[in-house]
């Protein structure tokens, strides 16, 4: 497990595990009391005499004991003694507590509670971090890289909360050991299974239901764990389809995991995640058949292999696959003759990286390493057969790139004064013969102002090979994943951040307050008028350029963020404020003006509280308000002509004009949900009833404007009058949501 | 033909709405719309020997919420002063409004205009802001050349396509812009004998980007029906072909008019601007030089 603290008690002695699991502690030989904790987890204490090194592997059982745990010492290891900052750590129990749409436990929706995190649209699970778009969030699923972590169109997220061990958000003050994207890390480890006993969890939700099954393969030595989940969507809105069409729609996962304890120096994972989602629609007459729709897919794998050299040199060696496609498509069948279209896009990536974690003193933690990916690209895919004209037609557009980095970062305590760490990076990116190497200085550190509170501070200079063209028409995941090129070149960015970290007495609460600045440059967007699915020829598809499509800008994001978060406890829970500003400017945009970021949000606000009442009953509660997206509105009509001569035909009519690009703010967003949570501990199994509601006051909250134009004729005159109407579109009122799980 | 046909688009529609159904529709309301004041809308491309014509309007805001007339229907502002300069050798002269026509025209024998030289128009009118706007003439050096046009004859119940490949001989040291225009003649009979219509218009706008003082190739796309008589109509099957070299201002109102056109309600692209040169107004002033004028018979 990362982070578990291991700490003396009555010291400031103590270090944490790595994300591996891996620890280490010098201490002068002696007998000492040693704890092992972490957050939802039940503490170990264990007295040892030293005088050689002592390899101690430990495991924490999770706990769902009401009272609190009695704290025996203070914790060495709290926010405010460590050298990072903008991170978020989120125990998993806590997630599952929080209410969510439709009973779906959703990590990224749970992230999106935190300060400096933004959701996009209503309901969608897309983290929009200190002023950063989608595409700059590094999603790493046991070390592969997860492209579209969406499913259903974004409303709910890939991670099944059951299938996981821990979840932490880097917003800021990267390491050098992370790279690859500009705004955030999000870190997520599954579970490795109970090498003891088999168990599992079951549930049945509304729209889906999930199981997860682990236990030993070998007992002590080698476990696994499965998980699945599969919506059964669907079913529920057939009522609501008009009776000629069959739809298809639905989603599922599987995650699988497996792991080996070789002997105590090695152990061997090997992981994997499949997802699917189906949007299809068929209709069927006598003569013909259509069938038409949108499908994509992300599979990811790791095998691992964790190596202890010796009891203060560790590695991890990962090799990864990660491959995402999207396929739209359609099939007509007429006369025994079948024509058939699709377009596919997606990314494959085959990589392998090498960790090592040294620590040759007490006070340094020395962190080397180096990652290598080889992306191949596919912008656009285009398949046509038609056996009426006997044409088929294959162009397929692929592009392969390179990319690697090599980092060395040293964590060093300044005597009790303080923590630094200070690394970099060396990263490279090689494409159509050109390579770019860029060196990124890495640093951050907390100057202890008490035994509780810190004073911290950070710089961090990443770089982003890879880009992500979303079409913000409708949200649609025809996210299109593209290199970095001669003409859109790698995305960089500077960031900087300072605030304080207070960790209250009763330690498992922390406050922070911190403000940033981070400049972007070669951000990239659609140009105006422009969509990778518009061609008219599919045999000329693959000339078409994606870069011809995007123009290239800088982005601006600065704020301050202010959390306060107490992680356990029969009440736990946080709150969170942020005031944020972040624009863009492109110079084929907006007439090169700059202008405000559609999910620029001034204010954003989440208050989230969880409490046990008794052994059965939890209920909980989130409150969530932000300011409106900024939006375009067209202002006024006006004629306009083409200039020919003497010609008919030609473009003739009214034009409406924009005002500034995100001029308007939509109304602010508020809602409240609210779940009440029933544990019975039954012989085998304890059973779990939850009652949630999503939106429980029935806020009607914007998800898109649109103009409505109508017409009224008046008798007396003869005349038409006009009216606009501006009107919103509100997605998920008042649902309640019902959900019954087990665990054995 | 494009991959979101429009079953693609019928089905996902209905998928979204299966995911919606939980929405509902409403108007807004309290919320700061905006109130925006009409502005002047004037267009104008003047070219060496042609008649220098402007329209002037004025844009109908959409307040929303408020009742109003229908936006098709424009009046001309007739009451416009309209000025255009000489920026080179300083004459100027005020475009008449021509009743008939219902526009600003002036004949070209009254006003010189020529390659190469800078224009001003300057238009002011009663409870508008004044607004001014440039344009230079291009040099007109270009030449162009007509490499190969083919035609593919389609079926009764397809139209046939004609294919035009060619390039521009462009000057070096210039930043050029080129239209190519293509039209189909037909004729009608009117009551009073036969009349000519042009019909089936495209045009192709390219730029010398990145290939300075080269050829600026273009490839060029028309269609028309065969042997089409409707309503009197008959093809006379006269392929008239326009070369211009046209300015920047031009060339960008043009583009983006064609983006605006070939997107419309499509919910899968960016929304797009239409370009305007006019500071403070909407509309474009803008200048060409024709280059070359053909046409061909079948």
């Amino acid at each position: 497990m990362p982070g578990v603290n291991v700490f003396i008690p009555g010291t400031t002695t103590g270090t944490a595990s790595n994300t591996y699991g891996f620890y280490s502690l010098r201490l002068p030989a002696g007998e000492y009391e040693v704890v092992f904790s972490f957050v939802g987890y039940q503490p170990r204490f264990f007295s040892i005499k030293l005088d050689k090194d002592i390899p101690l592997e430990v495991e924490l059982d999770p706990t769902i004991e009401i009272e609190a745990v009695e704290v025996r010492a203070e914790m060495p290891k709290q926010s405010s003694r460590s050298s990072q900052m903008s991170v978020m750590e989120l125990p998993i129990q806590q997630m599952k507590a929080v209410p969510s749409l439709l009973g779906e436990k959703d990590a990224l929706k749970v992230i999106q509670l935190m300060p400096g995190v933004q959701k996009g649209s209503e309901g969608t699970s897309g983290l929009y971090v200190r002023g950063g778009g989608p595409d700059q969030n590094l999603i790493i699923l046991d070390d592969a890289t997860v492209y579209n972590a969406y499913h259903l169109f974004g409303f709910f997220s890939l991670f099944n909360g059951d299938a996981l061990k821990s979840l932490e958000l880097t917003k800021g003050g990267f390491p050098a050991r992370y790279g690859g994207r500009l705004s955030s890390v999000l870190e997520i480890v599954m579970k490795d299974g109970n090498k003891e006993k088999i168990s599992g969890e079951a549930g049945i939700g509304v729209i889906s239901s999930r199981l997860v099954l682990e236990g030993p393969i070998v007992k002590d030595k080698a476990s696994f764990i499965i998980s699945g989940r599969r919506t059964y969507y669907d079913i529920l809105a057939r009522p609501f389809m008009p009776d000629d069409i069959k739809l298809g729609l639905f989603f599922y996962d599987l995650t699988a995991k497996a792991n080996w304890e070789i002997n105590r120096k090695n152990k061997l994972f090997l992981s994997g995640y499949f997802g699917k989602d189906k949007f299809s629609g068929q209709e069927r007459e006598t003569n013909s058949a259509i069938e038409a729709g949108m499908f994509w897919d992300n599979a990811t794998s790791t095998i691992r292999w964790n190596h202890i050299f010796k009891s203060n040199l560790f590695s991890n060696l990962s090799l990864i696959l990660s491959n995402y496609r999207l396929k739209i498509t359609t099939k007509e069948k007429y006369d025994g003759n079948t024509f058939e279209l699709s377009y596919r896009s997606g990314i494959r990536d085959v990589g392998a990286k090498y960790d090592f974690t040294w620590m040759p003193l007490p006070s340094h933690t020395i962190r080397f390493g180096l990652n290598s990916i080889w992306h191949s690209f596919n912008p656009s895919a285009v398949i046509l057969k038609d056996t009426y004209t006997n044409d088929f037609i294959r162009e397929v557009n692929t592009i392969n790139t390179y990319e690697s980095g090599i980092y060395l970062e040293d964590e060093v305590k300044i005597f009790d004064r303080g923590i630094i760490n200070a690394g970099l990076r060396l990263s490279h990116h090689f494409h159509a013969g050109t390579s770019n190497l860029s060196l990124e200085p890495r640093i951050s550190g907390s100057l202890f102002l008490t035994k509780t509170l810190s004073a911290k501070a950070s710089y961090a200079h990443m770089n982003q090979h890879i880009h992500l063209l979303s079409n913000t028409g409708i949200g649609l995941p025809t996210d299109l994943w593209v290199p970095a090129t001669k003409f859109a070149p790698s995305q960089d960015s500077r960031q900087v951040a300072a605030g304080f970290v207070k960790d209250l007495r009763d330690i498992s609460t922390t406050l922070s307050l911190e403000g940033y600045y981070k400049e972007s440059k070669n951000v990239i967007a659609y140009r105006e008028g422009a969509s990778f699915l518009m061609f008219d020829d599919p045999t000329g598809a693959t000339e078409i350029k994606w870069e011809d499509n995007v123009t290239s800008g800088t982005s601006l994001s600065y704020g301050a963020e202010l959390l306060a978060h107490k992680k356990s406890g029969r009440f736990s829970g946080w709150v969170g404020y942020t005031l944020s500003w972040t624009q863009h400017q492109f110079d084929e945009i907006n007439n090169g003006k700059p202008f405000w970021a559609r999910y620029d949000r001034r204010h954003d606000i989440s208050v989230v509280g969880i409490f046990e009442i008794s052994e059965g009953i939890t209920i909980s509660g989130t409150w969530v308000y932000g300011t409106g997206n900024a939006i375009t509105l067209p202002l006024a009509i006006y004629p306009i002509r083409e200039n020919a001569p003497s010609a008919n035909n030609l473009w003739d009519g009214n034009i409406q004009d924009y005002g500034e690009k995100n001029g308007f703010r939509m109304a602010p967003y508020h809602r409240l949900d609210l779940s009440v949570q029933l544990h019975k501990k039954l012989k085998s199994y304890e059973r779990t009833w939850e009652f949630g509601v999503y939106n429980a006051y029935n806020r009607q909250n914007p998800f898109v404007y649109f103009v409505d134009e109508n017409a009224s004729y008046n008798q007396e005159t003869g005349e038409y009058t006009y009216t606009s109407k501006l009107k919103q579109v509100s997605l998920f009122q008042f649902i309640p949501s019902v959900s019954w799980s087990i665990k054995f | 033909m494009n991959i979101i046909n429009s079953k693609t688009i019928k089905y996902i529609a209905i998928a979204l709405a299966a995911t919606m159904h939980y929405s509902c529709i409403k108007e807004v309301e309290n919320l700061n719309l905006p109130n925006t004041q009409p502005k002047l809308v004037v267009q104008s491309f003047i070219s060496p020997g042609d008649s220098i014509i402007a329209t002037v309007y004025a844009s109908k805001p959409i307040n929303y919420n408020i009742t109003g007339t229908h936006y098709s229907t424009f009046d001309t502002i007739k009451t416009a002063t309209v000025t255009l300069t000489n920026l080179t050798n300083g004459s100027s002269t005020t475009i008449p409004f021509d009743t008939d026509k219902k526009k600003y025209i002036l004949h070209p024998l009254d006003f010189t205009i020529e390659k190469g030289i800078e224009y001003e128009l300057n238009v002011t009118a009663n409870k508008f802001n004044p607004i001014t706007t440039r344009t230079t003439v291009p040099t007109g050096l270009a030449s162009v050349t007509i490499s190969k046009i083919d035609t593919t004859r389609g079926s009764q119940f397809e139209s046939s396509v004609i294919r035009i490949n060619g390039f521009f001989n462009d000057p070096a040291n210039e930043v050029n812009f080129y239209q190519f225009s293509s039209y189909i003649i037909n004729e009608y009979f009117s009551g009073e004998g036969y009349e000519i219509m042009y019909s089936t218009y495209n045009s192709t706008y390219v730029t010398d980007n990145n290939h300075n003082g080269g050829n600026v190739v273009f490839k060029h796309e028309t269609h028309y029906w065969e042997n089409e008589t409707v309503n009197g109509f008959n093809n006379t099957n006269t392929l008239i072909l326009y070369m211009y070299e046209v300015d920047e201002h031009y060339y960008r109102f043009h583009k983006s008019l064609e983006t605006i056109s070939d997107i419309m309600d499509n919910p899968f692209t960016e929304s797009a601007h239409l370009y305007s040169n006019i500071e403070g107004g909407l509309g474009v002033f803008a200048s060409f030089v024709r280059v070359e004028q053909t046409s061909t018979k079948e």
